[in-house]
């Protein structure tokens, strides 16, 4: 018959020496494909957005699952593809000749990225890092409430970072509200850590305080074609002046090379 | 012929072909070239990330990235990093070196059973020291090369498989009694089948990253209309090449046919590998639109990671084909006299 044939084709061919698999041997192939598939659909349960099903398998068990091991999202580009980029600028109140002094503002995203990327075709991680982080802290401040809001704002020199949070916390009228103090800290004392690395470059020991501040570069949209590829658009965020974080000599030493490459540090 | 006998007839075809199947998994390892490519391919995108970035090594992942502290607590996978913290900065750039170093000899097939899973706990605490600035091909990464740990992933085209076929048996740094072991008709079968679940999980995994890639672009106006592509290549972030990108985006009609064939291509990925034909041109259109992302968008890495496990849909005929056109070429460049060696007189 026609079929026999046919499944002879699928047969594997036949390995001299070989026995034919053991019936145990079968079982456990059908358990392996038990286990990927129900690997597989925790996987696209993970990665699919919010959903009936996942809800009602309970997303925090689909968590357990997938974390650490198996984390991933691939809403890469998407719904919308990225259209803009955060740029920090800062400066320094700087100690000396029997006062303090502000220092000009200085770029460092705009001559962190132009410099890591332009011409590089295999661009360094270090573009990614103020603009990254200028774009979680504007999210999260984003999600403050009023009160918080304008607690970031009054925190001056006086304000630790620890001091901050319990202020944020304190101010927050409900548990989301709460939640959402974590996020912001990350961002933001991962924000003053690096920016003060490079104020240290920059200035040096004299540093007593800093601010800092940030745009947004947005690319027009495709079929305005009279206006220029890129829109400034100006300050959304101004810090206080802050409390520079305190370096160990091997930061210091990472900082002062990192900022020599894009021709902000001071010559050593 | 009575009704029933066609029924028994047709039932015991599928018996039989239940049978066939359950044989093939159990004897043959599925894409056995493939994932050789997967395992040069995604070492090399590792080692690629770690080299580009050795320069900046502290300040990224080193004892000048403290600043980062607040992010690697955080992140899911901080529970199996920090092999790397409080290393001094000469301790850390060699193990940096020894990383890469680990990475070149996974890449050739050296020893792989060993290199491999050094090269995945190295290579992962290296750039979990820093989460802010990772992507999703190191995600891709982090879950192929896994599944690739599985696999009889250095049985072709690797220095071990031309070690084994010099001494004829498995050697190595295994001590005698766990060779022994591992060569029972058991063993053999057991490694068989785990090298085929982890083919089939990370094609699945391939399978949900495009599906799921592709409905999310679907979702947005950008990609709807037909401009999103432009975005991003019009931003400073990824202008490798200004003059390139610009000339990119110049044709409105280009712009749109990028878009579209970057959603259908995702979304439709895994119907179209269901056909030889079919498959070819996915595959190459594939490796096609990850190149102009490598290229126009200064994101090498993410690409290599993305299109190495790509490579376990090709089939065997295809890479041997591959493999002699590339052994002519290597002899022919290589040997005294040339050409003469392949064709004997």
């Amino acid at each position: 018959m026609n079929r026999d044939n046919a499944a002879a084709d699928l047969a594997p061919t036949p390995q001299p020496g070989r026995p034919a698999p053991t019936l145990a041997a079968r079982l456990a192939l059908w358990l392996v494909l038990a286990v990927v598939v129900v690997h597989s659909g925790i996987v696209a349960l993970w990665v699919a957005p919010n959903n009936l099903l996942r809800q009602s398998i309970g997303a925090s068990r689909v968590q357990d699952y997938i974390l650490p091991m198996w984390d991933q999202a691939w809403s890469v580009f998407a719904p919308e593809a990225d259209s803009g980029y955060e740029r920090y600028e800062v400066r320094a109140l700087v100690k000396g000749g029997g006062g303090e002094r502000a220092t000009a503002w200085t770029p460092v995203t705009a001559r962190e990225v132009v410099a890591s990327v332009r011409h590089h075709p295999f661009p360094s991680r270090t573009a990614l890092i103020t603009t990254r982080l200028g774009a979680h802290v504007q999210r999260y401040y984003n999600s403050l409430n009023g009160d918080q809001k304008q607690l970031v704002a009054d925190a001056d020199r006086e304000v630790s970072l620890e001091e901050l949070r319990s202020r944020l916390i304190a101010a927050a009228d409900s548990d989301a509200e709460r939640r959402r103090v974590g996020p912001f800290m990350r961002a933001e004392s991962a924000t003053e850590h690096f920016l003060s690395g490079i104020a240290d470059a920059i200035w040096g020991e004299g540093v007593v305080a800093l601010q800092f501040r940030k745009d947004k570069m947005v690319v027009s949209r495709y079929t305005d074609t009279d206006r220029p590829r890129q829109v400034r658009v100006a300050y959304q965020y101004f810090s206080n002046w802050r409390p520079p974080i305190t370096l160990t000599p091997a930061e210091r030493d990472a900082f002062a090379a990192y900022a020599d490459e894009f021709g902000i540090g001071r010559s050593r | 012929m009575s009704v029933p006998q066609n029924l028994r007839s047709a039932a015991s075809n599928a018996a039989d072909r239940v049978r066939s199947f359950e044989d093939l998994l159990l004897t043959t390892r599925l894409s056995l070239y493939g994932v050789a490519v997967s395992r040069i391919l995604g070492a090399l995108a590792y080692v690629g990330i770690l080299v580009t970035n050795f320069g900046h090594r502290q300040i990224l992942f080193g004892a000048g990235a403290e600043w980062a502290r607040s992010y690697r607590d955080e992140y899911p996978q901080a529970s199996l990093v920090g092999l790397l913290e409080d290393l001094s900065p000469l301790a850390f750039t060699v193990v940096y070196l020894f990383v890469i170093a680990v990475g070149v000899a996974f890449a050739l097939g050296w020893h792989s059973r060993l290199t491999g899973p050094l090269l995945l706990l190295g290579a992962f605490q290296i750039l979990e020291m820093d989460p802010l600035v990772s992507d999703q091909g190191d995600n891709i990464l982090r879950i192929g090369i896994f599944l690739i740990l599985l696999t009889d992933n250095s049985a072709v085209w690797s220095l071990d498989a031309r070690r084994h076929r010099h001494a004829g048996t498995l050697t190595g740094w295994l001590p005698t009694p766990l060779l022994q072991a591992l060569s029972t008709p058991v063993a053999r079968t057991g490694k068989v089948l785990l090298h085929n679940g982890a083919v089939i999980a990370l094609a699945a995994q391939l399978v949900i990253i495009y599906i799921s890639a592709g409905l999310f672009k679907a979702g947005g106006d950008g990609w709807k209309f037909g401009t999103a592509i432009s975005y991003p290549l019009r931003l400073d972030e990824y202008r490798v090449w200004p003059f390139l990108n610009d000339l990119v985006v110049s044709s409105a009609v280009g712009v749109w046919l990028m878009t579209y064939v970057a959603v259908f291509l995702q979304l439709y990925f895994p119907a179209l590998l269901l056909h030889r034909v079919s498959r070819r041109i996915a595959l190459a259109a594939l490796v096609l639109l990850h190149l102009g992302i490598a290229v126009l968008m200064g994101l090498p890495w993410f690409t290599l990671a993305m299109v190495a496990f790509d490579g376990i849909f090709v089939s065997r005929p295809t890479y041997e084909a591959l493999g002699r056109w590339v052994e002519r070429r290597w002899q022919a460049v290589v040997l005294p006299g040339g050409r003469r060696r392949v064709r004997p007189a």
